[in-house]
This record gives structure tokens, C-alpha cells and sequence, in this order.
């Protein structure tokens, strides 16, 4: 379909989305932030209160840096989902929408201003998660300066591990000494490229599906399927972890039923990275297709 | 020039609120539109703008609403009945939204905003009903459309609100415009519009300007036009 673009149009758009969105904007980024700092403060605590115990524990805190940068990546990508939704809430709100349908623009313009509007609110979460992360661990490591922090535990949830490698990195986890800098980094990069973008994508235009199925409360209702399969999701983490804790609590004995067990749900957590991008692309055609065919309730 | 021919819409599958329209109204007039509650007007409105996406022919200036082409968004501005209110002044929005019509007119505005005596910079959601109203209607005059479409404007306003709303209305219009009106309130639009469209459940009873109203129904009373109308349709 033949659209035309113009970019004065689509930056007035933009203007106009900022100033119906700016206060919730500010609002929501502040808690965020506050939500951020005391996830990741209580994060460093356990970290430490774990390593205490070094015996009794010996994959634990490693279990803990794993499910930690699942719950960021997952906590990230929920949040900026429910707070980039509201930036565009105007097209699927019953009286915003109406206005905003009959505002001058083509479909093409108003689609590209839906993505730049999430990528404002990406890029906007992103860098509060930035900040946070590194103050709060500066605190971490200025509670506990006398353990071991060159133990990395984060980097196994890297899709990038063939299938023979990871067991034998939950084997020998103590060989993997890397500045503590670069293990932290290494968590952020891993959740953003490899869980948050594809989710996020994907999320956002399963909520914008939403708006165009339910009447009314859409914006609930696609969280509310978010929270569910998040929620499931933690379920299904917590049993993996269970299943390989309990035979390790003595020592290097993992069972080659259980490396295979791992290495196919890091399988799946790889192969769900690509259908998450594939999922996205294919919610942002379907989008295009029903911007032009949205309607005012 | 609006036509439309077989216009159909439906809100529920197989429940049509508008059944096969078939109107022509030419610029250079200010129509007011009447019906009763739930026969379609507010619909009516909003397919004419392309928020909706009905059925059939119809066009406005030319333009299919259907396409949601810019050039054709430019040319029209609907005020809904019930318009979102914005958190922000009706100032501050009329400086966001008139990059994207090039006819808009910051004249029309002032003297509006100074008409109605709105606080301009006042937030909107800080407003009463009333003066939300003026404001958005000001905003819609300074658009300064060929084509405004207002649904329900003088809901909330007072006496004479009213009265400046029609000397507002009367001073904006041209005869290359074309301003449709729809209404419960008659009396609120005594005096301004020139053409009148009456609509049923079963689509339009009537389409006439004031003076073959008078040579139709010996009346220019649009209140006893519209009852005399209205009423030969429950006979049938």
C-alpha cells in the first residue's frame, strides 16, 4: 500500500504524544527507578548472606546470579512493556483514539511514531536500569569487600554456549574468573540482547493485537497475559533450578540425564530469543496492516 | 461536497446503525443534523472523518475517508461528543497540533479563546464541562477546515456560551466551507444553520434547506419540521 511520509508531520505526532505522555512518563520512570534500586540492593545482599555459607552452597550463588538475571531481564522487559503501552495508550483509549485516528498522518507516519515512542521508552528504562545497576553495586561491593565477586555464575545463561559446554562450565563454575566489571556487564548485554528485545518487541505489538480485539480495558488485559506467561514462566525456573540444586548440595555429582535436561532447556531459551524476533516482526506487519484498518469505538 | 451512496455501517455484525445512507450535501453550507438518540448521527460523523470505516460509496471533497490520506485529514476536523481531554492547556495544544494543518489559523484562535473568555493556558482537565467545550471548539474554528464536523458542541455550555458559539460559527464559515452539525438541541442552532438533514433508523427522511422548508411544510420551524417528520415515520 502506497503511504506518504513526512517528516514535519511525524515530528508535530511526536510532540503531541510527548505532551500527552510526559507526565506518566516521569511518574512511572521515578518508581521504576525506586523499584529497580531496591531489587537490585536486596539482590547484592543475598549474594553476600549466600556466600557465607561457601560449603553448603557451592552452586547456589551461581543458581541465584542466573535467576537474578532472568528476573532483570524478565522485570526490565515487564515494566517497560506497562509503561511504553501508556506512551501509546492514545491509540487504543475509545476517545483518545477517535481524536488521534482524525489527526492528520498517514499510516506509515503514525506507525513510525508508535516505534519511535518505544524506542524513547526502551532506550529511557535502559539507561535508569544503567545507572542503578552500577550504583547499587558499588554498594554491594562495598557491604561485602571480602568475598569472592570473581565468581561467575552469569554468564551461563548466554545462549551462545554450545551443548557440550554447559555442563561442564556447571562443573568447573570456579575456572571462570573474570573481573567482576565485565561479569556484570556481561549479565546486562546477555538480558537486554538476548530476552528483553525479542520480549519486549514481540509484548508490544501483542498489546497493540489486544487493543483491536477487546473493547475495552485493553491495556489490562495484555498485561494481565504478560504477568500470566511471566508468572508461568518463574514457575517453570523454579522447578528447573530445584531439579538441579538438590543433587549438587555435596559436591561435583550432576547426574548426564540432568546435563541433558540443561542442555535443552538452554536450547529452548536460545531458540527462544529467535522466535521472539520472529514473533515481533511478525506482530509489527500484522500492526501496519491494522493501523490503517483501526477504527474509533 | 459530501456524498455518500449506500452507505452502510454496523458497530455488531448483521446490526447495521446506518442502512444503505445515500446523501449529497454540497459545500457553502452550514447543516444541521437531527435525530433521535441511536439512529446514527455521532456514526454518521465519524465515517464522514475516516475514524470509522463504513460501507459503500462516500466521499468528502472528492476524497475517500476510507484511505486516511493526510491530504484528506488536513481538509476535515471533527469535535466528538465526547472528546478525550488532554492534561495539558488549550494553548500549549493548539501549538502542537497546528503544524499539522496548514489552513490553521492562530487569529481565529485568539479571538475565540478571548470570545468564550477561556483561560488559555490553563490545564484542560482543570476546566469545567462548559469551557472544556469552547476550548476544543476553538481549537476545531482555528483549524479553519474546509470540511468541521461537530457532534453535540453546544452539550454543557450555557445561555451565552451559546450565543457566542453561533456568532463564532457564523464568522468561520465561507462559502468554500462546509460545516455539519449534529444536535438534540434545536434551539441552539436557531439562526446559523441553513440546510437541514434529518436522519431515521431507516436512513434520511430529509435533506432541504430552510427556505423549501417553508414551501414544503408552510413552517421554517425546525423543531415542528422535525416532529411532523419524525412522526409520519411512526405512522408508516
Amino acid at each position: 500500500m502506497k503511504s506518504s511520509f513526512n517528516m514535519k508531520r511525524v515530528g508535530a505526532l511526536l510532540r503531541y504524544d510527548w505532551m500527552l505522555g510526559k507526565n506518566t512518563f516521569a511518574l512511572t520512570l521515578g518508581i521504576i527507578a525506586i523499584l529497580y534500586a531496591v531489587i537490585i540492593i536486596l539482590f547484592f545482599i543475598f549474594k553476600g548472606i549466600l556466600n557465607y555459607h561457601p560449603d553448603s552452597f557451592t552452586a547456589f550463588p551461581g543458581t541465584v546470579a542466573v535467576a537474578s538475571n532472568t528476573y532483570f531481564s524478565y522485570g526490565l522487559y515487564a515494566i517497560v512493556f506497562a509503561v511504553t503501552t501508556l506512551l501509546t495508550h492514545k491509540f487504543c483509549n475509545p476517545k483518545t483514539s477517535t481524536t488521534y485516528l482524525a489527526l492528520p498522518g498517514s499510516n506509515l507516519e503514525k506507525f513510525v511514531v508508535l516505534l519511535a515512542d518505544y524506542l524513547f521508552g526502551f532506550l529511557a528504562y535502559t539507561l535508569v536500569y544503567l545507572v542503578l545497576f552500577y550504583i547499587t553495586m558499588g554498594i554491594g561491593y562495598a557491604l561485602y569487600p571480602h568475598l569472592d565477586w570473581m565468581q561467575n555464575g552469569l554468564a551461563l545463561m548466554d545462549p551462545g554456549y554450545t551443548l557440550q559446554e554447559i555442563p561442564s562450565l556447571y562443573r568447573h563454575e570456579d575456572d571462570l574468573a573474570h573481573p567482576l566489571m565485565q561479569q556484570e556487564v556481561v549479565l546486562l548485554i546477555d538480558s537486554v540482547r538476548y530476552y528483553t528485545i525479542p520480549n519486549y518487541i514481540s509484548s508490544l505489538g501483542f498489546y497493540l493485537i489486544c487493543c483491536m480485539c477487546f473493547r475495552t480495558n485493553s491495556q489490562i488485559k495484555s498485561i494481565g497475559i504478560n504477568v500470566f506467561w511471566t508468572f508461568a514462566y518463574t514457575v517453570a525456573l523454579i522447578i528447573m533450578f530445584a531439579y538441579m540444586i538438590v543433587p549438587d548440595l555435596h559436591g561435583d555429582n550432576y547426574h548426564p540425564a540432568l546435563d541433558n535436561t540443561m542442555a535443552t532447556i538452554f536450547q529452548v531459551i536460545r531458540y527462544n530469543f529467535y522466535a521472539g524476533v520472529l514473533l515481533g516482526i511478525g506482530f509489527y506487519a500484522i500492526l501496519y496492516r491494522q493501523i490503517a484498518r483501526k477504527q474509533a469505538k | 461536497m459530501i456524498q455518500t451512496n449506500n452507505l452502510t455501517y454496523g458497530y455488531v455484525k448483521h446490526q447495521p446503525v446506518l442502512k444503505e445512507i445515500s446523501l449529497s450535501l454540497p459545500a457553502g453550507h452550514i447543516y444541521g443534523l437531527f435525530g433521535k438518540n441511536g439512529v446514527g448521527k455521532s456514526t454518521f460523523l465519524k465515517l464522514l472523518s475516516g475514524t470509522l470505516l463504513g460501507q459503500g460509496d462516500y466521499s468528502v471533497g472528492g476524497l475517500d475517508p476510507r484511505k486516511r490520506e493526510p491530504g484528506f485529514q488536513e481538509q476535515i476536523r471533527l469535535v466528538p461528543e465526547n472528546e478525550a481531554i488532554l492534561n495539558t492547556s488549550i494553548q500549549e495544544l493548539s501549538e502542537v497540533i497546528s503544524p499539522l494543518y496548514p489552513t490553521f489559523s492562530h487569529e481565529i484562535f485568539q479571538k475565540a479563546i478571548e470570545e468564550f473568555d477561556i483561560p488559555a493556558t490553563q490545564k484542560l482537565t482543570h476546566l469545567s464541562l462548559g469551557q472544556q467545550k469552547k476550548a476544543l471548539i476553538s481549537l476545531s474554528l482555528a483549524c479553519n477546515t474546509p470540511y468541521l464536523f461537530l457532534d453535540e458542541p453546544t452539550n454543557g455550555m450555557d445561555i451565552p456560551s451559546k450565543r457566542i458559539f453561533r456568532k463564532l460559527v457564523a464568522s468561520a464559515f465561507d462559502e468554500k466551507k462546509t460545516i455539519l452539525i449534529s444536535t438534540h438541541q434545536v434551539d441552539d442552532l436557531e439562526g446559523l444553520i441553513d440546510w437541514v438533514v434529518i436522519m431515521e433508523n431507516d436512513g434520511i427522511r430529509l435533506s432541504s434547506s430552510l427556505e423549501e422548508l417553508g414551501e414544503r411544510f408552510g413552517t421554517e420551524d425546525i423543531k415542528e419540521v422535525f416532529c411532523q417528520v419524525t412522526e409520519n415515520n411512526s405512522n408508516e
